[in-house]
């Protein structure tokens, strides 16, 4: 590395002078100047470096067609990385395949290689299908497969299948598309439904390809496991058994997400073997300006502070916002400033969903032939788009999973020099916790992906599907003489399900051993694999008619009530009517000096409990605490609402909201503490904690810090705090899955609750507020004045010492209560 | 099944996102079917079938054979059989017809459990109908069980794939696909590909519906309505063509059938599933409906054949209504090129409209009104001019008179006409010049919206003129 004196970063110099000091600053000069500056180098709390990958490139797999050999080498390969090779290996040996390596490690080709040797092989005959998360994605990789196709000399073509592919061209594809790359919403409501219409396709299908399956999680992961599943259905019914090739991001529980959309094994390749540089992590968290309020700098402000040192015109910088205003701002920002940065204004450019797609294209070109210098951007350049490798990556805030954090990041790091990715924390407790512990980053993955496909209601919208697509056939199980469905996964209630709709709902018929669909209808145009977006209400600008914004079902009630103020990006709307029937919402402009807070009461109701670990006291039989799992029914009434006045959060007066209660049937976790322990906790000789306001932060707490274990948003899960809860007779809290019948979040928050409630624990622990804040419990008028302590104390007692253990006792309430009280209503 | 299960799918049923229990139709706001009539019910397997067998399993069908020469409504079946490609062809546009024949075609009507398509979709009846001699014998296969569909569909495209020629009405762009599908699904090969399909929907809309003639070509948008009222005599209610292009519609105008207590094909899936479930259903019902209508395909198969004759095989003239008839033949002559035809037949419409017109005229009151009363609509008499002119008639003075007669839209359009024969045929180049200015000036005021290759080709004529004028006077 060239020895150069530093006097970059000096104020005052003109842009050509700043141009040639900063010219040909390599990223260690960067990562030296950052260290050195006397303002950020205290901010800078963790500092990372993982060395240099230098990787011996392995010959071809032995099985790879001679053809495909000779093509990659006219393409200058002179072979392929480990897990490249093995990945191949795998699926040329007819194995089901799961890729989980980083961003630029060549994925693409992994799966590409075995589906063209198949090609080979069957002279064209065998066909495949691609799908991907979004169009862009899909137009691209179809190019790129059809200039290989082009040099391999054959005459085969791969299309892409979306809404914008013309009816003229859908059936030549249909008939003729050796590969149709297409998205899961195409097959979902087009392909599957109309099979027979894609008769050759399936009679012949050799691979499914899916990419990026780290985006199928939640409601929508399940609802594609379950198209999924109707897919194997009726390639089999054409007598093809497709084998899947995947690839993803890194998750924690990688082989069995693979296993439940392939329906069977999977091998996982999750061992990185290409080259790259040195990578350097920077965690810097931005300094604190408020200790009691725990209001710390802003991190966009922070962000164009650090670019002043960052960024030059020897490398290229990326800077990812989790929201798109965030772009705006920045992209000014720094083109405001581009001057002092050594590089012209032009060369920086703002990047993100909703620019026109020519525009896109040319700020793709220009990144990746070096002409921008920095690029602002959210997720829209976190998929695969191609846009080559970067230097420098610095990301405003933890984009909220692991996966998209190694996205971001894979997005610099070219081969032979070092790359540097900083990430700027948030006040906010995910960020905090990370501040404190960035192994979390760079260690084995923690991230459990949430994915149900047997939850009831989806899994019973997908049989209703399935079965108008092929009759569904039962056999008798020899080993138990039940009568059982075994293509549509593990599920017992499979049949209970298919008898319900025979007998109640009445659209199947059964006729010996099958169920036949029988109803003018075609169920997958009311199936939506997102889950409840029929119900969303739409805001409407009572003058211009235009809609402005969207909210879920759950949502509407505390939003768009009438009289709530509803702000989107600044401006403010006043809801004047709330058409609840029609799930429409009108508001009009206004002027408003305060911002308006619903209040909710959320009753919970215990319908069955399936799960309960419990921890009783030292010396004594009563229980300490437990934690149990089980399906519950919601009810959530919005009370009244109240007018708090913008930046002195006065409160200026309030009205009552008058709208039926929002009901909802699904899986709650809960913990359970008794009363003794609660009060020896909470009423020390020291402490004067209010029991609710502790109970309740600690919840909500909980939820925020969730989503660092299991793939979700902190807006899936719901909370009620009761201290008297009428079904345990004791303080409860529940933590409840916000979807209709649970998405096995809850499944997954029990099995890593202790993850959760140490991380929860550490926030506390690490947060520099003196009482609470909104990076940690939150401030002390909700929290109370003891609050962080308090949940700190709770949280110490209920990780420490001796873990609860699973019983099999799953009464709710506490023994010794008297029978028979009736269950009083329940205040969250 | 345990009660939280079926509480929670019950707690889905009707909600949205969930299937309609009546079905996707109402829920599209289209209006639904007519309200169900009064029929008696009937229970179990329907009567009169027969179970056969073949390879991929069994199925049941009704057969019935009537006499060729039997009258359904007014026509005998047989007269089908006088439908050759000769008469056919030319009226479809369709070369694969050319040697089609009647006598060796199958009818193929269908039923099935919705409109929506998918292969969820059941074809749960099919019927095909074929002259065997002195008998058409009509086929009607069903589903008494969805298992039997596999073997059903086998028959049917063996039986297809047998005959010479397909007749359907709409059937190329529905029968022939919900079963295509569900023969793909079952692996069957289907028999469509290259089988002549006589789809009698569009050629006797194209003769017979007012939407497409009338009021496309001839009165044009909003006018049709007042159009239509100046020239509709009260005791012929379809002398412009008919409201729909149903084929109820078409085999009661053209072959005289009147149904008695018939159940809309809109209660077919109902009546499936009641069988289905084994409840009382309109089955019999179904089957009636579905035989009338394969019956009517070949009538109307037999009427079509008569067009260009414009009488029955009796003698006895056509039914139908004649000017819409000529309106319909002289749009096919048109796109056929063949002008002199063209021509002609819309003389014959103009002197239907007269005669009309007088009919009119003699229950007209009001003396003012009638003197009012243009002789043609302008579209007719301008498409008329144009027919003429490419025949290679002089038609100058009929152009001059239209553009005298009025200015609208169509001014400039017939000026352009004008200044053509003017430039090219007269050689009088300030007379065209005049009226190329006339065009510009009528198409700020009535057609601002046309589109710019007419604006261009104006100005460059205009150009073209002017320089002929300068050409001329130099020489002068």
């Amino acid at each position: 590395m060239p020895n150069k004196e530093r006097t970059e970063g000096a104020p005052g110099l003109q842009s050509g002078g700043a141009r040639r000091a900063r010219e040909g600053r390599e990223v260690e000069d960067v990562v030296a100047a950052l260290q050195a500056d006397p303002e950020l180098r205290a901010s800078f709390r963790h500092w990372r470096r993982i060395p240099a990958q230098d990787v011996d490139v392995l010959a071809f797999p032995v099985g790879l067609d001679g053809r495909l050999v000779d093509v990659l080498r006219g393409q200058g390969y002179e072979g392929l990385y480990g897990h490249q090779a093995r990945a191949i290996d795998a699926a040329l040996a007819g194995r089901d395949v799961l890729i989980t390596t980083p961003t630029a490690s060549g994925k693409t080709l992994a799966y590409t290689l075995p589906v063209m040797q198949k090609l080979l092989e069957t002279k064209g005959r065998a066909r495949s299908l691609w799908l991907f998360p979004t169009k862009a994605l899909s137009q691209d990789q179809s190019k790129v497969f059809n200039t290989r196709i082009e040099e391999l000399g054959e005459d085969w073509h791969s299309y892409t299948y979306d809404g914008d592919t013309p009816p003229s061209v859908r059936r030549t594809l249909r008939e003729r598309g050796q590969v149709i790359l297409t998205n899961p919403w195409m097959l979902h409501q087009g392909i599957l439904p109309n099979h027979s219409k894609w008769a050759d396709l399936f009679a012949n299908l050799s691979h499914v390809v899916i990419d990026e399956v780290h985006t199928l999680s939640g409601v929508f992961g399940s609802n594609v496991a379950g198209v999924l599943r109707r897919l194997r259905r009726i390639a089999n019914h054409y007598g093809a058994e497709p084998k899947f090739l995947m690839s993803s991001a890194t998750l924690r529980n990688a082989q069995e997400h693979g296993a439940l959309l392939a329906g069977r094994e999977v091998v996982l390749i999750d061992q990185d073997q290409s080259p790259s540089g040195e990578r350097i992590f920077g965690v810097y968290n931005p300094p604190m300006v408020n200790p009691v309020a725990g209001l710390r700098k802003n991190a966009l402000e922070e962000a164009r502070r650090i670019a002043l040192t960052l960024v030059g015109p020897t490398h290229q910088s990326i800077f990812f916002c989790n929201r798109r205003t965030g772009v705006e701002v920045l992209t000014r920002y720094l083109k405001e400033c581009a001057g002092r940065m050594g590089i012209k204004a032009e060369e920086v450019r703002g990047y993100r969903g909703g620019y026109l797609p020519d525009l896109r294209r040319e700020i793709e070109t220009d990144l990746k032939e070096g002409r921008v210098k920095v690029v602002v951007t959210t997720n829209a350049l976190e998929l695969g788009i191609d846009i080559g490798s970067l230097d420098v990556a610095v990301l405003v805030g933890y984009p909220g999973s692991q996966a998209s954090f190694w996205q971001r990041v894979g997005r610099v790091g070219r081969r032979g020099s070092s790359s540097l990715a900083v990430m700027i924390c948030r006040s906010d407790p995910v960020d905090q916790y990370l501040c404190a512990h960035p192994e979390y980053l760079f260690d084995a993955p923690r991230e459990r992906l949430g994915v149900d496909p047997d939850n009831p209601v989806i899994l019973s919208e997908q049989i209703k599907c399935a079965a108008f697509e092929l009759p569904f056939r039962s056999e008798i199980d020899a080993a138990s003489g039940d009568e059982v469905v075994r293509d549509f996964g593990p599920s017992p209630h499979v049949v209970d399900i298919l008898d319900y709709f025979t007998d109640e709902s009445g659209f199947l018929l059964k006729s010996k051993d099958t169920w036949y669909f029988t109803q003018d209808a075609y169920p997958a145009k009311d199936v939506s694999l997102a889950g409840n977006e029929p119900d969303n209400v739409l805001i409407f600008d009572v003058e211009s008619g235009d809609a402005i914004g969207e909210t879920d079902r759950e949502g509407s009630i505390t939003a768009v009530h009438e009289g709530a103020i509803y702000q989107v990006e600044g401006e403010i709307w006043k809801i004047e009517r709330f058409d609840y029937e029609n799930r429409r919402a009108y508001g009009r402009k206004v002027a408003s000096d305060y911002f308006t807070d619903a209040h909710t009461e959320v009753e919970v109701r215990v319908l069955r409990l399936e799960e309960r670990h419990r921890r009783g006291l030292v010396d004594e039989h009563a229980e300490d605490f437990s934690i149990w799992r089980g399906e519950v029914h919601v009810t959530t009434l919005a009370t009244l609402y109240k007018k708090i006045r913008f930046y002195t959060r006065e409160n200026v007066g309030s009205e009552d909201i008058h709208l039926p209660p929002e009901e909802l049937d699904t899986d709650a976790f809960v913990l359970t503490v008794s009363n003794e322990s609660l009060a020896r906790l909470l009423e020390g000789d020291d402490l004067i904690a209010d029991r609710g306001s502790t109970w309740h932060a600690l919840g909500s707490l909980l939820k925020r810090v969730a989503p660092l274990f299991l793939r979700c948003k902190s807006a899936d899960l719901g909370v009620s705090a009761q201290l008297a809860s009428g079904s345990f007779k004791r303080p409860a809290l529940f933590l409840f899955d916000r979807h209709h019948g649970g998405i096995g979040l809850v499944k997954l928050f029990f099995d890593a609750w202790d993850e959760v409630f140490g991380a929860a624990l550490e926030v506390l622990r690490h947060c520099e507020c003196s009482h609470g804040c909104p990076a940690c419990v939150g401030p002390p008028e909700e929290s109370g004045p003891e609050g962080k302590r308090a949940v700190g104390l709770l949280l110490e007692h209920l990780i420490e010492g001796g873990r609860p253990v699973a019983t099999e006792d799953l009464a709710p309430e506490p023994a010794g209560v008297p029978e028979g009280k009736p269950p009083e209503a329940l205040r969250g | 099944m345990p009660v939280w299960l079926r509480q929670k799918l019950k707690s889905r049923d009707g909600t949205p996102g969930q299937l309609h229990p009546e079905g996707t139709r109402l829920r599209t706001g289209k209006p639904g079917p007519p309200s169900k009539p009064d029929l008696p019910k009937s229970k179990g397997v329907p009567r009169d079938l027969d179970t056969f067998q073949n390879t991929k399993g069994t199925y049941a069908a009704r057969i019935i054979r009537r006499s060729a020469k039997d009258i359904h409504g007014t026509w005998q079946l047989q007269w089908a059989t006088g439908a050759t490609g000769e008469r056919i062809a030319p009226l479809v546009q369709d070369t694969n017809l050319a040697n089609f024949d009647g006598a060796k075609a199958v009818y193929l009507d269908i039923e099935t459990t919705g409109l929506g398509g998918g292969v969820g979709t059941w074809p749960f009846m099919v019927a095909l109908g074929h002259f065997d001699g002195e008998v058409f014998e009509l086929w009607q296969g069903f589903l008494r069980t969805p298992d039997e569909e596999c073997a059903l569909l086998h028959e049917t495209a063996e039986r297809i794939r047998k005959s010479g020629a397909l007749v359907s009405f709409f059937g190329k762009s529905f029968d022939r696909h919900r079963l295509e599908d569900k023969m793909r699904m079952h692996q069957i090969e289907p028999p469509f590909d290259g089988m002549p399909h006589l789809d009698l929907y569009h050629p006797l809309n194209r003769l017979y519906s007012r939407r497409t003639l009338w009021d496309k070509l001839v009165a044009g948008g909003a006018e049709s309505g007042r159009e239509i009222r100046q020239f509709q005599p009260k005791d012929e209610p379809h002398r412009f063509g008919f409201e729909n292009g149903k084929l109820s519609t078409m085999e009661r105008e053209l072959c005289g059938l009147q149904r008695a207590d018939d159940l809309s094909g809109a209660y077919a899936p109902e009546a499936w599933f009641d069988f289905l479930a084994d409840r009382e259903h309109l089955l019999e019902h179904v089957f009636r409906h579905n035989a009338d209508d394969v019956w009517s395909l070949a009538t109307l198969t037999a009427h079509l054949a008569q067009t260009t004759e414009r009488i029955r095989p009796d003698n006895a003239p056509l039914e139908g209504p004649e000017l819409s008839r000529l309106l319909g033949l002289a749009s096919l002559a048109k796109t056929r090129c063949q002008r002199t035809q063209e021509a002609s037949l819309l003389a014959a419409v103009e002197a239907q409209l007269e005669s009309g017109q007088a009919a009119t005229s003699t229950q007209a009151t009001d003396p003012l009104a009638k003197s009012h009363t243009p002789r043609l609509p302008r579209r007719l008499a301008l498409w008329q001019a144009d027919a003429r002119r490419l025949a290679g008639e002089p038609t100058l003075s009929e152009y001059q008179a239209l553009a005298n007669a009025v200015q609208d839209h169509l001014t400039p359009r017939i000026e352009v006409e004008i200044a053509k024969l003017l430039e090219h045929g007269q050689k009088d180049y300030p007379a065209a010049l005049a009226a190329c200015e006339r065009a510009r000036k009528a198409l700020v005021t009535h057609a601002p919206s046309v589109k710019g290759s007419f604006r261009r080709d104006l100005d460059s004529r205009a150009q073209r003129l002017g320089r002929k004028i300068a050409l001329d006077q130099d020489m002068a």
